[in-house]
């Protein structure tokens, strides 16, 4: 027999986020949450970004730190590395020895705690790397180009053999 | 793309709002039992977290203009402000309106 009370019941709302939280960590591949050190009763929106603003700083520096990270390669410009190394080493997060050319800043902590968001992190990283290497391929044939039309225009107008051009891919224009 | 990832910047602030205040709501509700109260706050500040934090990692990549990292935080955002969408008006009718039982 049920006793009437006066109580809003709410365990089946609660029931279905709980569930929905976790369908989204299944979909995106996460059995873990998010561990959060700074909640009390009630979150107020200016505790949240008081939270988050505490983590900002390294955030930004982070992504600053990636960002330059990603374009550095395309650029001779040494200014640039120190100022991307410079946001990589105020991080916090990122040791000296651990940021140089060709090793990305680490993630920030904050997305070490959802498997999902620090994947999002590193996908950046390996779609950069692809673009990279594609940079690198063109820059690699246009040098080749410029050389080849060098020992072209060096051996224009004289009887000499066809000089001797090295070989670099399959779309050579004969 | 810069139009809707706005939009969805805008939708993430209204959600985190949305969810700010039907955690007040929760928490003062007196017919709420103690034990609900403390899931319903715990879901909701589970869920609002991770709006934050992929809408942060969203407008950062964006700003550091990482595309590759700013489509899947976009991706992962829109989840959860599905289910933000579909979870907090749900509670907050609840918690007005009451449904009253055993």
């Amino acid at each position: 027999m049920h006793k009437m009370t006066n109580q809003i019941q709410c365990g089946d709302l609660a029931m279905a986020l709980e569930e929905g939280l976790a369908a989204i960590d299944i979909e995106l591949g996460s059995a873990s949450d998010l561990v959060i050190t700074y909640r009390a009763d009630s979150p107020t929106l200016s505790d949240l970004k008081k939270a988050f603003s505490a983590g900002e700083e390294s955030f930004q520096h982070a992504l600053s730190a990636r960002g330059l990270h990603e374009r550095f390669p395309f650029t001779d410009d040494v200014e640039h590395l120190e100022s991307a190394v410079q946001s990589a080493f105020s991080s916090g997060f990122t040791s000296p020895e651990r940021w140089n050319q060709g090793d990305p800043p680490k993630a920030p902590l904050l997305l070490k705690e959802i498997p999902y968001l620090l994947k999002a992190w590193d996908e950046g990283w390996a779609e950069g790397d692809s673009a990279r290497k594609e940079i690198d391929a063109r820059r690699e044939e246009q040098e080749w180009r410029a050389e080849r039309d060098a020992i072209i225009d060096a051996s224009a107008g004289t009887e000499q053999a066809r000089p001797h051009i090295p070989e670099w891919e399959p779309s050579f224009r004969h | 793309m810069e139009i809707l990832q706005d939009d969805l910047f805008i939708k993430a602030e209204t959600a985190l709002r949305d969810g700010t205040a039907v955690i007040a709501k929760v928490g003062s509700c007196p017919k709420l039992a103690p034990s609900q109260r403390d899931r319903l706050i715990n879901g909701i500040t589970r869920l609002i977290d991770r709006i934050a934090l992929s809408a942060r990692l969203a407008i950062e990549a964006r700003n550091a203009g990482d595309s590759s990292c700013l489509a899947a935080a976009s991706s992962i955002l829109v989840r959860h402000l599905s289910l933000a969408g579909e979870s907090l008006p749900a509670i907050e009718r609840r918690i007005t309106e009451g449904s009253v039982h055993a």
